[in-house]
């Protein structure tokens, strides 16, 4: 490969702070809040110009199954802060999370919650960066010391005594060369293939009760999330529907006409990456393309679409699995499937894998009980200092699958931060932090930190869905 | 690298100004002048192409499909994920002061592409010779999916999700750029860069002279714009809206309205915003666009300091939620609206620009002056947004952009376009609008891939050249070319409309 020799460089350093957290998704949120509150100099690095990742960025703005016997602390905190601003909470479904009955979602308005996350970041006394995209660790030796970031003003060096890696795609240690994952499906045909990237958008002036008739009319068509299967099918075989998927999933809970999608989607060919910049690049120039095709089918076949336009596309699209990293322990499937207990747990996770086939295939295996999310799989395994959360943990990818959605991933940011501010205050290397001590913090912060907690009658109640599932 | 001058601290800089950036915040230390030395390494050459342009909004569109249409391999690099810059990620979906006699080419075909598909909400254009300022807006969606097919059908290879970060810089030469996306950091090589980032990226960040003056004189001599941004309210009823505008004149009036809702809101200190007013317009059905935030920029504050920008945001995000609970509690029509999207970036506005061979003054604009290797025409007018609240709009006669702006004076191979060419604050405050953005990146596009066919500079090129294959692909190359009559209608709009301001 042909190469060009970059020369050394004296890059400035712009801040020196406790703990850098670089990604300001629900992970980033939970770890910057947790590590400043607990006494760190914080400062939190996000690419684009809003908190929030893909509840912002993407349109997934939804707390799936919460339930504040599993998750509490911090994301309950937000919660209840939106909930304050009338309006901002769309829907509250959350008292159906123990039924396993859909997905037991709050419903936010994204607009509202980057405010929000300002206004708690500024209390929390964070030090936010935005269009500061962290393209690299620094170190020395086996120990990450900080991060270079490249913005409007170039390239600066951020330092740290803890780097928390939040970026979603084990972006920073990655490219500073820790131990990552980078696998993909581990069984079967479809072996070594990834996740393929997902859209969601928003189509506006739709009439919203001729949609409501529709779906009273053909249930089984339209009554339902996911819809439109005999419609796409036949749109497809007179080559009318540019696209993949078999039917869309479709809500009308974001009010005022408007319908929010989740449909396009790019599968990823066998050897190719979803961290490939052409794949990337492609991937969003043909989910766009694929989205206006929709567009067209809905407008000139359903009911209810007539006058409708594109009212938003995301900033950016849903990239699913990428890196993660080896931690000191990787969280598999069976101890996902067992809900197995683990002493060093610090979050509990309800979610179920919610699988995106390499191609058109979409699962969820809706079955699980509560399971412990242990500290060693927010520790790199090789370098000093990295600390993951969220869907950058270590994990294996059908626990991915589950644990990349927000709350597991608020909760692990709030231990990761949590665990930063420390880990720093005892001067230690997060990896020799006493877990007891971490343990407690969490708890005293509001934090579940293990499936042994729960109370009785609520392991009850979901034990009686599972079997419900399971005979279902 | 250039640094950035001694910045005033944040904490002095809130004492003075108190309703700005609530969070007080100076624990920057580049004062230390610390440094992390990064050793050498190789990058990878990604791939290697006559033209590369940096920046996807209106400048870098019309260098890459201008390149691209006249022979030249042609690499787009944009820092998001979609073209169209500050018209669809900041959402100011419009091109302003559009006249078929002015600006031809890439643009006209840009705009009759976006009315083929629907995309035009209000075509302002039969106005522009008459108003003082007029704009043409569309739907931002349509235009994102349209550039798509544009750019693939010209047969340019663009890359999203790019920052371009830096560029191989030998001798006096440009060979290409360092890039940094998701795979990691890498090179691209070309024969020609088009720098059309808007701040001047590539060129202030290869070591290549640029201007960052700011204001040009006065008491805000060396102040820069604030930046701004536009709110999209979801929920609208437009019909009582345009009703209670139409009972209440002396509220709502042209453009500007809620005068005294606003004063009211600031006096018993309910408001964070700057202008004494709102300009909402309502062009989809259920949709308001709310315009003119500002968030000024005090002095010793560069729109390139990543904390003023973060700030900004910040600041921004706190007035659009400001004025959208006094339009919701206050206005007739919004009593069930929600906030329906915010941009991906805020209005950057000045930053910096290269130092061209030639740059074009406020004198040249407001005479009209003709030059000999004019490439495009421009009736825009310096729309300022002063480093405090005050906005100017003044009308200038239609005047010449020389090749001279577009080229670097001390580096080859570097061309810019839109907002990065070499002018003075006040033409630039005219040029970086839309319309003259991508006349400029069609010359740019086109200057690069004759350049790159005919193995010369950009500055070797024979103008003339130029000048022909711009006249040939419809291009409006010099006020000398635009029929007496058209200008004698500019004419009376100069003389009537001079020094208004605030329109």
């Amino acid at each position: 490969m042909k190469t060009i020799t970059d020369p050394q460089k004296e890059i400035p350093v712009i801040y020196e702070a406790d703990v850098v957290v670089v990604g300001g998704g629900p992970a980033g949120i939970g770890a910057a809040l947790a590590a400043a509150r607990n006494g760190a100099k914080t400062i939190l690095i996000e690419k684009f110009n809003c908190l929030g990742g893909y509840q912002t960025l993407t349109f997934n703005s939804t707390f799936s199954l919460v339930d504040p016997e599993v998750q509490n602390g911090i994301i309950q905190e937000i919660i209840a802060e939106l909930k304050k601003y009338e309006g901002a909470v769309e829907r509250d479904l959350s008292k159906d999370t123990r039924k396993r009955k859909g997905m037991g979602a709050v419903f936010f308005d994204a607009e509202y919650y980057k405010r929000l996350l300002d206004m708690m970041m500024e209390d929390a006394g964070v030090k936010v960066l935005f269009h500061a995209f962290g393209v690299g660790g620094i170190k020395e030796g086996n120990r990450i010391k900080g991060i270079f970031i490249e913005s409007i003003e170039g390239k600066r060096a951020v330092l740290g005594k803890v780097i928390i890696d939040v970026t979603g795609s084990a972006d920073i240690s990655w490219k500073s060369g820790a131990e990552v994952f980078s696998d993909g499906f581990p069984q079967g045909p479809k072996k070594g293939r990834h996740a393929g990237y997902g859209y969601t958008f928003f189509f506006g002036n739709v009439d919203i009760p001729k949609l409501k008739q529709l779906r009273k009319e053909q249930p089984e068509e339209w009554g339902t999330l996911r819809v439109g299967m005999n419609l796409i099918q036949k749109a497809k075989a007179e080559g009318k529907l540019y696209g993949n998927r078999v039917h869309f999933l479709i809500s009308e809970v974001y009010g005022h006409n408007r319908i929010w999608i989740l449909g396009p989607q790019y599968p990823i060919p066998h050897g190719h990456h979803p961290w490939v910049l052409e794949d990337l690049s492609e991937g969003e120039k043909d989910l766009r393309k694929q989205a206006w095709s929709m567009y067209d089918l809905f407008r000139e076949n359903v009911p209810g679409f007539e006058n409708s336009y594109i009212e938003k596309t995301p900033t950016m699209l849903l990239l699913r699995d990428s890196h993660r990293i080896v931690g000191e322990y990787t969280l598999i499937e069976e101890d996902m499937r067992q809900g197995r207990i683990f002493e060093d747990s610090i979050a509990i996770s309800n979610m179920p894998p919610d699988v995106f086939g390499p191609d058109d295939e979409h699962d969820m295996v809706n079955n699980l009980m509560p399971y412990d999310i242990p500290y060693r799989s927010l520790l790199s395994r090789d370098t000093e200092g990295l600390l993951a959360a969220g869907s950058t943990m270590s994990v294996d990818f059908m626990v991915w699958c589950a644990t990349r959605y927000c709350a597991p991933s608020i909760c692990t940011g709030q231990a990761a931060g949590t665990a930063a501010a420390l880990a720093v205050k005892n001067n230690v290397n997060p990896r020799n932090l006493d877990i007891q001590e971490l343990q407690k913090t969490l708890q005293d912060q509001g934090a579940r930190t293990s499936v042994k907690h729960m109370p009785k009658e609520v392991l009850a109640e979901y034990e009686e869905s599972r079997q419900k599932k399971i005979k279902g | 690298m250039r640094r950035a001058g001694r910045r005033k601290s944040k904490v002095e800089f809130c004492k003075e100004q108190a309703r700005l950036f609530p969070t007080v915040d100076d624990e920057r230390i580049e004062d230390t002048m610390k440094t992390i030395m990064e050793p050498q390494k190789e990058v990878p050459v990604f791939e290697e192409a006559d033209v590369i342009i940096v920046g996807g909004g209106p400048a870098g569109i019309g260098a890459a499909l201008a390149s691209a249409r006249n022979g030249a391999k042609t690499i787009l690099i944009e820092k998001f994920g979609a073209l169209g810059g500050m018209q669809t990620h900041a959402m100011s979906s419009t091109f302003s002061l559009i006249d078929p006699a002015i600006q031809g080419g890439v643009i006209t075909d840009v705009i009759n592409r976006l009315r083929a598909d629907g995309g035009i909400l209000r075509d302002a254009s039969p106005r522009t010779r008459q108003a003082a300022f007029s704009s043409t807006s569309f739907d931002c969606e349509v235009y994102k999916a349209m550039l798509d097919d544009m750019m693939a059908e010209a047969g340019v290879k663009l890359l999203y999700h790019t920052s371009g970060v830096g560029a191989i810089k030998e001798n006096n030469a440009l060979k290409g750029i360092f890039i940094e996306c998701i795979q990691g950091r890498f090179v691209i090589l070309g024969k020609v860069i088009v720098d059309s980032t808007g701040n001047a990226d590539i060129a202030w960040k290869s070591g290549t002279a640029c201007m960052d003056d700011g204001h040009g004189k006065g008491p805000k001599a060396g102040r820069h714009m604030g930046f701004g941004c536009r709110l999209y309210i979801s929920g609208v009823d437009a019909d009582k809206f345009a009703k209670f505008k139409k009972e209440n004149p002396e509220e709502w009036a042209g453009l500007y309205g809620g005068k005294s809702i606003v004063r009211k809101a600031k006096a018993e200190g309910r408001y964070h915003g700057y202008r004494e007013g709102l300009i909402i317009h309502t062009r989809k059905p259920g949709i308001a666009m709310i315009e003119g935030f500002n968030s000024p920029l005090a002095q010793g504050h560069h729109g390139w300091m990543i904390e003023d920008v973060t700030a900004g945001e910040i600041d921004l995000r706190k007035q659009v939620w400001s004025a959208f609970r006094l339009i919701k509690e206050n206005v007739p029509g919004f009593e069930h609206a929600s906030v329906e999207k915010t941009g991906t970036i805020p209005i950057f506005r000045d930053t910096h620009r290269i130092l061209g061979e030639y740059i074009l003054s406020e004198e040249d604009i407001y005479k009209g002056r003709a030059f000999d290797d004019s490439i495009a025409v421009s009736n825009m007018g310096p729309d300022i947004y002063g480093p405090d609240e005050e906005h100017v709009y003044e009308v200038v006669r239609p005047h010449d952009i020389p090749y001279g702006c577009l080229v670097s004076r001390e580096t080859d191979n570097l061309l810019a376009a839109g907002s990065t060419i070499s002018a003075d604050f006040y033409a630039f405050a005219a040029d970086r609008y839309c319309a003259p953005s991508m006349c400029t990146g069609q010359a740019a596009g086109t200057a690069a891939a004759l350049a790159a066919k005919l193995n010369v500079t950009p500055r070797q090129l024979d103008v003339k050249l130029l000048q022909d294959a711009l006249r040939t692909q419809g291009a409006r190359v010099s006020v000398k070319d635009i029929p007496k009559d058209v200008l004698e209608e500019y004419e009376t709009r100069f003389e009537k409309n001079r020094n208004i301001d605030d329109v």
